[in-house]
């Protein structure tokens, strides 16, 4: 009779040791193992309206330069998940992420909105960094977050 | 030869295919694996812990009177609340409760009066990628000063 496991909202069934797919079915449950996400960068910015401004890595107000988070070890990222408090009006509140200073990832909360998701796949080695700015021309957009969300390679 | 490996304190003992009970141990082990690994999400407030609710910021700042959320990094289950603060709450307890979508949920801890540490490790919480989270801090009717440098802790487990 078969075991099984659910990782990654897939359900891996393990068979028994002497079934022919044995091999195949627990080396795909442990791929799945390895492959969950296991890390974070979150960037904010309390006030985003008034001019495109760099992001403060963790919390606070924004950054006057380009404020770093570093990956720790090498990954892929597999989700990117932006938010605010205070929906923007006028126009969306523009969000980029850049790896070390090339843009990899962007995205827009539209206006009225506090979300937007983007899910561009991104991959990274040790020691890259990681920055994010948000764009000039709305009002609104208080409370801004960017949180990136990665998996080890 | 069978071989021990141990997972948070558990230890498991896999035996040689063929053995008896070799597929219920590991399958046992990699249920444990799969529920061990996750990441942590931090909170943090430097002051402003009062007798109304508060938020705490992502990372470290003051205290917010705004709902201060950040989206879920991943689908799985929030779990292991743990609470730190440098200097004890003075004339009351402190209540630090997760919030989703805005929402107070059963993760949730009492830092007593004169107290410096809390921990919820019986609730837990699903959360789909992109939820709006957040930490909100309430101190008792008779709170008055303390809880300050106070950090929240969690593990999300990805599902």
């Amino acid at each position: 009779m078969s075991t099984s496991q659910t990782i990654n909202g897939n359900q891996h069934y393990l068979p028994a040791s002497d079934d022919a797919e044995f091999g195949g079915v627990l080396a795909s449950l442990l791929a799945g193992l390895a492959y969950k996400q296991l890390g974070h960068f979150v960037f904010f910015q309390t006030v985003t309206a008034g001019g495109a401004a760099y992001m403060s890595p963790g919390y606070g107000a924004g950054a006057a330069d380009a404020a770093s988070h570093v990956a720790p070890c090498a990954g892929r990222i597999v989700g990117t998940y932006a938010r605010c408090r205070v929906a923007p009006t006028g126009q969306g509140l523009a969000f980029e992420v850049r790896k070390n200073g090339s843009i990899v990832i962007g995205g827009e909360i539209a206006i009225g909105e506090t979300s937007a998701t983007s899910a561009t796949a991104v991959s990274f080695s040790a020691g890259d960094t990681f920055y994010a700015q948000t764009s000039s021309g709305h009002t609104g957009g208080d409370d801004a977050s960017v949180v990136v969300a990665w998996a080890p390679a | 030869m069978s071989t021990a490996i141990t997972l948070n304190g558990t230890g498991y003992t896999i035996p040689e295919m063929g053995e008896t009970g070799w597929r219920t141990t590991l399958n046992a082990y990699l249920a444990a694996l799969a529920t061990a690994r996750g990441g942590s999400l931090v909170w943090g407030i430097s002051t402003g812990v009062t007798t109304a609710a508060r938020y705490a910021p992502p990372g470290y700042g003051a205290a917010s009177s705004s709902e201060i959320q950040i989206s879920a990094p991943a689908t799985g289950t929030l779990r292991g609340l743990y609470v730190k603060c440098r200097t004890a709450a003075v004339g009351d307890s402190v209540v630090v409760t997760v919030r989703k979508a805005g929402a107070a949920t059963a993760l949730t801890c009492t830092v007593a009066a004169s107290g410096t540490t809390a921990s919820d490790t019986t609730n837990t919480v699903s959360v789909t990628a992109g939820d709006a989270l957040s930490v909100s801090v309430t101190g008792g009717a008779s709170f008055s000063s303390g809880a300050v440098d106070f950090l929240i802790s969690l593990t999300l487990t990805p599902s």
